[in-house]
């Protein structure tokens, strides 16, 4: 199981294939896969994210990986005309040639950034210790802007999308990197994961939608680093979330009650418990037990199920879920930033530095308060 | 990526998928640059929806290809006449559904379905309900289409009342419907509210609802979702933002505001205004613990000579300027140290907000009915759970020992949330001992010998002066302790605390008794050098009386302290 130094290579060395970060065209992620490669960006932030949470980011070419991040910024053009749509894209699919300064002069007409795109890109900076200088916060500001709707929500491009608390969440890990709230109204964004309380008290992807474990964690997490949680929930309130999450764990966690267990689960909900204050409540042997159940023997990683493909995306949120209870051998992990300690305390050594900087005036180019 | 199930190959079917593999790579690059090629031209025409098409009906989650088809849509009605137009909507409408039957689950289709149907000339909405009962006859659990459903329904204005019949007759059929139950729960608020609480049913329907909740657990008893939705029945909502204590002490000069619930003294919307004999004073005000933006109790210090005039009697009022309007009124009288003005637990059931207030004989019948399941059910851990509750919202006295007997065997039916239950079970305690110590009139409480692993509402015990938590299973007397500003005298033996970063700046404090706990060092203590009036500390039985030179080390951390006992 995972307690050897053989497992932990096993398990980075999964992510590692199923992820050689280049661009050359639709080369990665294993040939074909173009299902993946809209949101490439998001599969390196799991993988990059995992190898982190392994200590084993040195195996990786930081330089390269993050010049290839930086290649998806959505810059503001020369004369600022395509602000609302700046942000990260998801990969080079749109075909728009790469300056990492500013956008061509006519920006590309379906060029935009995309929510997650731009949470996961920032994220993996961060984890890879990148200093965000190359960051165009005005533009990120302003994309996010564009992206809430009146109801507090937000879409994930500019174009329109579904939009729910995924989004939110993406929005506020954003604003919190860049340590700069003026991407989004934070009153309406609280008055809507307030009416997405059901009747059970778990949380819904929105208001009267059903309340889900995902969604959930995208809810308090968003509070969390928003610090308004006692704020916004009374602590009856909060009572009956952590009665809603506690009662679902069922061996590892599901995500809904009278649906299967799922390795991701350990992580949404764990996570939210955790944030929560009782975590520690939890039963450690059986959830650990079920995550490592999901793990295949021959080429490393997790999965949903037990005896199912194994996929970065389970592989990551099974390392934190095993990180939740102390795992020997995975760094601890920042559940409300989803990402690990280490990468948190240093983007919080990045907010130091920024505001002894800016302590007299504004950079420009990152635009940070 | 999800949940692919492994199935076995040979090395002639690898080759054979890497082979397919790269064909589809092949028409997936080409399909896309003829596309980027027809954009850059701006040409809007079938061939794009064509091989847009082809890329969605394998990846649904293009986003920007949905964009583009709306984009040529909006082109067609521009350009086409209407009966063409709306052929082209109905192919879309059929393209979709042959989408959602290889997916039913992506965002991208289900939202571009609603786009289609808000610009069809002719919407026909009775088909998309079809569409929704077939998929959720197939998928009960799509809340994709769930939300598809409360599209359709309130753009085609379909009578509420007709879907909480369609609840009904899912519910009828099949009770274990958990996304049934939580429709319901919506609906009913809106076609039976009760007038005088908002979000809640009339009583009548209330009844009815009782009765088919209860049919549900009857039938399944671990269906956990009608037990949620019988919880949900007979709840009620938060009580309102209040001011339960307002205490003055003289000889400290300080107020303490203690509110029932977290709030910002010190943000911007909101004014917590004190006045003295009238006179409007602006105090500093600061949460109990230092560190927090919200708390429940805030204290100020009032400048000298404030409450030192001869008069006979002083009254002092606090009113909070925020969204709602609260005030609280105390009197000091000549010659007394201390005034308090307290609202009490049980007469604003501050601990049965979890039940409703509804007649104490229809909670006493559902009770019976609870207990009745419970005999066929014994290891049932809803129904246990909800006869605790039923208990608790009757008569929490009255029931105690046989609330805590149900907990038993709760941990026994339910055994991985033991813990989980050990903190349910000190709360209902130490809401009792509250209760307790209410009924006696008294400022003593004593909660000792009462398996207590957490403390909670220390919030509602600002004015206690003694406490005894002795025999308990605690492990530290967290910040939240910093609200015990009248504690005179603290029991804590026979724990396994190792940590009181709770005991800091409680300017009453005078005797503390830790033994037998799990003081480790020095360092542990240092929250006490705060507390200026502690005169009497026992740390007899702690890890930390067998370091060398400790008696010297205290001496010097809590200049203080005239007894410190190790031995």
């Amino acid at each position: 199981m995972l307690c050897s130094n053989d497992d932990v290579e096993t398990l980075a060395a999964y992510i590692r294939q199923s992820n050689q970060v280049t661009d050359n065209g639709l080369g990665a992620l294993g040939c074909g896969n173009f299902r993946s490669m809209i949101k490439r960006l998001t599969i390196a932030f799991f993988a990059l994210a995992g190898l982190d949470m392994l200590d084993a980011l040195d195996k990786v070419d930081r330089a390269n990986i993050i010049e290839w991040i930086y290649s998806l910024q959505v810059l503001p053009c020369e004369d600022k005309s395509n602000l609302s749509r700046c942000g990260f894209r998801g990969s080079s699919h749109v075909g728009v040639q790469y300056n990492p300064f500013k956008s061509p002069a006519t920006p590309h007409l379906y060029d935009s950034g995309h929510i997650a795109m731009t949470y996961t890109g920032l994220a993996s900076l961060v984890i890879l210790g990148d200093d965000l200088s190359r960051v165009n916060g005005e533009g990120c500001m302003a994309g996010l802007r564009a992206l809430q709707l009146e109801d507090g929500s937000f879409y994930a491009v500019p174009e329109g999308s579904e939009n729910d608390m995924r989004f939110v969440y993406c929005a506020a890990c954003i604003c919190y990197m860049l340590d700069d709230w003026s991407g989004m109204d934070i009153d309406k964004a609280v008055s809507y994961i307030r009416r997405s309380m059901s009747y059970d008290s778990g949380l819904g992807q929105g208001a009267d939608l059903e309340s889900h474990g995902g969604s959930t964690f995208c809810a308090i997490a968003t509070l969390c680093l928003m610090n308004r949680l006692e704020e916004v929930f009374s602590e009856t309130e909060l009572n009956r979330i952590r009665r809603w999450c506690i009662m679902r764990q069922q061996s590892g966690f599901h995500g809904r009650p009278g649906k299967p267990v799922d390795t991701c689960y350990s992580f949404w909900v764990g996570g939210t418990l955790k944030l929560l204050n009782i975590f520690q409540y939890t039963e450690f042997e059986k959830n650990r037990n079920y995550i490592l159940s999901t793990q295949d023997r021959l080429v490393g990683g997790f999965a949903k199920w037990p005896e199912s493909h194994p996929d970065v995306l389970h592989a990551y949120f099974g390392i934190c879920g095993l990180s939740l209870i102390g795992e020997p051998g995975i760094r601890e992990v920042h559940p409300a930033l989803n990402m690990s300690l280490r990468a948190f305390e240093y983007l919080q050594s990045l907010h130091e530095k920024w505001k002894h900087q800016n302590s007299k005036f504004s950079d420009p180019v990152t635009n940070c308060t | 990526m999800h949940g692919r199930i492994k199935v076995k190959s040979t090395e002639e079917q690898k080759e054979q998928k890497a082979k397919e593999r790269a064909k589809k790579l092949q028409f997936y690059q080409a399909t896309t640059a003829a596309i980027s090629e027809k954009r850059k031209d701006h040409q809007f025409d079938q061939e794009v929806l064509e091989l847009t098409g082809q890329i969605l009906s394998v990846n649904p989650d293009y986003a920007t290809y949905w964009n583009l088809r709306r984009q040529i849509f909006l082109h067609f009605e521009h350009e086409k006449e209407p009966e063409e137009v709306k052929s082209i909507h109905q192919k879309e409408l059929f393209f979709l559904e042959t989408c959602l039957r290889v997916n039913p689950k992506s965002y991208g289709t289900w939202h571009h379905r609603c786009w289609v149907m808000d610009h069809m000339q002719e919407p026909d909405w009775k088909r998309e309900l079809e569409l929704c009962n077939k998929f959720l006859e197939y998928d009960e659990r799509n809340f994709h289409c769930w939300d598809y459903r409360r599209f359709v329904v309130q753009r085609s204005a379909v009578p509420v009342e007709e879907e909480l019949a369609y609840t009904s007759r899912l519910i009828s059929t099949n009770f274990s419907n958990y996304s049934s139950w939580h429709y319901r729960s919506t609906l009913l608020p809106i076609v039976h509210p009760d007038h005088k609480r908002q979000g809640r049913i009339s009583e009548k329907i209330l009844l009815k609802e009782y009765e088919l909740v209860q049919n549900a657990f009857f039938t399944d008893p671990n269906d956990q979702s009608a037990w949620f939705y019988y919880r949900w029945l007979l709840g009620r909502a938060d009580s309102l933002l209040k001011i339960n204590c307002l205490y003055v002490n003289r000889d400290q000069r300080r107020i303490l505001v203690c509110f029932s619930r977290p709030v910002n003294v010190l943000s911007k919307s909101s004014k917590l205004i004190l006045f003295v004999d009238q006179k409007l004073i602006l105090p500093e005000w600061r949460p109990v613990a230092g560190q927090k933006t919200y708390s429940c109790v805030w204290l100020c210090d009032l400048p000298e000579c404030t409450l030192d005039n001869g008069s006979l009697h002083q009254d002092i009022k606090v009113v909070w300027d925020g969204d709602d309007d609260l005030q609280k009124e105390c009197t000091i009288y000549k010659g007394k140290r201390e005034s308090w003005c307290r609202d009490s637990a049980t007469a604003e059931e501050l601990f049965r907000c979890q039940m409703s207030v509804e007649k104490s004989t229809q909670l006493q019948s559902e009770l019976e009915s609870c207990k009745q399941l419970q005999e066929l059910e014994p290891d049932n851990k809803w129904c246990l759970l909800t006869v605790i509750l039923l208990m608790r919202a009757l008569d929490p006295l009255g029931y105690e020992n046989e609330t805590l007997q149900y907990f038993k065997a709760l941990k026994v039916a339910d055994a991985m949330r033991t813990r989980y239950y050990n903190d349910l079970c000190s709360k209902f305690v130490i809401e009792n001992c509250i209760l307790k110590m209410e009924y006696a009139e008294v400022r003593v409480i004593d909660m000792s010998h009462k398996n207590l692993t957490r403390l909670c509402y220390l919030d509602q015990m600002v004015l206690v002066t003694h406490m005894n938590l002795s025999g308990n299973q605690l492990t530290c007397l967290p910040p939240s302790f910093l609200t015990m500003q009248c504690l005179e005298v603290l029991n804590a033996d026979d724990n396994s605390i190792e940590n009181v970063s709770g005991l800091s700046n409680l300017p009453q404090l005078e005797e503390v008794t830790l033994r037998n706990n799990c003081i480790q060092t020095p360092a542990d203590l240092q929250p006490l050098a705060s507390c200026l009036k502690l005169s009497f500390l026992d740390l007899k039985g702690n890890p930390v009386c067998n370091l060398p030179n400790i008696h010297s080390e205290l001496t010097l951390l809590l200049p203080q302290v005239k007894e410190i006992i190790l031995q």
